[in-house]
């Protein structure tokens, strides 16, 4: 019973941690033009999990804050659509990777202290 | 890979659904590309040529969930009202209830004096019926109020919602333990003023409601009714009340802080306050302005008189009111709260 509780703590934990990461690890892969679909399985082949309910609606709020262009484009066979940053995602990739870096650090050094 | 008749007619079902879940411009593209992205699931899935039927694609979309779960997913605003406006919205639902509440209190008095069914359980069903609705309507149309400005307002600044976020010192409840001191200025002002007023209500009570004058011409003085005989039945009660409310300051003055007894002890003189108001109200016209009439027999204010009875209903209404509200706060505090 402990257990439980303490699994489903730590699962609400993980997740809490990972929503943010979520736009930079999305952000990181558009600066070439993907599909969604190619997104989420780029995505998790390098490890990091991601399901089409999470990631469509993010694209979508990105492109409503103007750091993402798309487009529907009708390959063979069928009609999808093709996502990549403008000018103002990559400033925006280039802001929030050098933030992401240093909070690394500051977390790295605050976990070195615990040890 | 390709999706036979039936299969096909389960995606387009399927699709139609999430469609009539969402709203906004975007449905038709959401929907576009929802269906683009189960195509390339299932291209991966089966084999160039293959036959995908009706048992195959189900699996694939119990994996997606229901259309509500998808169709979620892109609306934005999944609640009635947000975590931005709620403060406001507690606030601005407690004072409309209050007032809403008040009115009803006084209205329900009011018309009670001007004209009584006669039977106090009617008229007490009908006022609890009356404040539930009326509490009802409050809720309902301030809640809607409130969703329609979370829906207009969306990622802008309201004013009020920025200043209950400023820090006012003033504002800063009392310590449990502040609350427990007591003025002691302010006490033993209470108490003389309940001595004067028990003093004025034996005197009131042995001249049978009426008050001297004096004449302008020689200094001769006469007596002139100011209470009615409705009002003198009452002052053994407003006496008995007035000297427990005495009794209970100088229980204060000489113990020196507030504790359970004076607290429940005043939590009681509260009620009976109230009931006393209540017959009070009930016994109206309490005073005459008879001695008006014989300063000047055609003076003008002595034509008030219903008027003026009616005010001190109105104002006792509000008295019984502002009791019961300072009482739910006070029993409330005890109860959070309780003292030693």
């Amino acid at each position: 019973m402990m257990n439980a509780k303490h699994d489903h703590e730590l699962e609400k934990l993980k997740q809490e941690m990972r929503r943010g990461v979520i736009v930079l690890a999305a952000m990181s892969q558009l600066t070439q033009e993907q599909y969604g679909y190619s997104l989420i399985k780029t995505l998790n082949e390098k490890g990091f999990e991601i399901g089409q309910d999470t990631l469509y609606p993010l694209l979508r709020r990105l492109e409503e804050q103007n750091l993402l262009e798309s487009e529907w484009r009708v390959e063979d066979p069928r009609p999808r659509r093709y996502y990549r940053l403008n000018d103002n995602g990559k400033e925006m990739l280039q802001q929030l990777s050098e933030n992401w870096r240093s909070q690394v650090e500051i977390i790295r050094r605050l976990l070195n202290e615990t040890k | 890979m390709k999706l036979n008749k039936d299969a096909k007619e389960l995606l387009e079902r399927y699709l139609y659904a999430v469609k009539k879940e969402l709203s906004g411009k975007q449905r038709d593209d959401i929907v576009a590309e929802i269906e683009s992205y189960l195509y390339d699931l299932l291209e991966e899935r089966y084999p160039k040529n293959a036959d995908v039927d009706e048992k195959e694609l189900e699996a694939v979309l119990k994996e997606m969930g229901s259309p509500r779960k998808v169709a979620a997913q892109y609306s934005p605003n999944q609640y009635l009202i947000g975590p931005r406006l709620f403060p406001l919205y507690k606030i601005v639902l407690k004072i409309m209830l209050l007032v809403v509440l008040g009115a009803l209190t006084l209205s329900m008095i009011i018309s009670n004096i001007v004209e009584f069914s006669g039977s106090v359980w009617q008229v007490m069903l009908e006022y609890l019926g009356t404040l539930w609705s009326g509490g009802l309507s409050v809720v309902g149309v301030i809640t809607l109020i409130f969703a329609i400005i979370e829906r207009t307002t969306e990622g802008k600044n309201i004013e009020e919602i920025e200043e209950l976020k400023e820090l006012k010192i003033s504002e800063l409840p009392e310590l449990p333990e502040k609350e427990k001191e007591i003025s002691r200025i302010g006490v033993s002002l209470e108490i003389l003023l309940g001595i004067i007023g028990m003093v004025f209500f034996i005197y009131i009570q042995k001249t049978g409601g009426l008050v001297p004058y004096w004449r302008n011409d020689g200094g001769s003085s006469e007596m002139v009714r100011l209470f009615t005989e409705n009002f003198i039945q009452l002052i053994p009660f407003s006496l008995a009340l007035t000297g427990l409310g005495v009794t209970r300051n100088i229980t204060l003055l000489v113990q020196g802080y507030h504790n359970a007894l004076t607290n429940w002890w005043d939590a009681a003189l509260k009620i009976a306050d109230s009931i006393l108001l209540v017959f009070l109200i009930s016994s109206l016209p309490l005073f005459t302005l008879d001695l008006f009439r014989v300063l000047e027999e055609t003076s003008v204010l002595a034509q008030y008189e219903v008027q003026a009875n009616t005010g001190l209903g109105v104002l006792m209404g509000l008295g019984i009111f502002g009791n019961i509200v300072e009482l739910i706060k006070q029993i409330g505090r005890e109860i959070r709260n309780p003292s030693l």
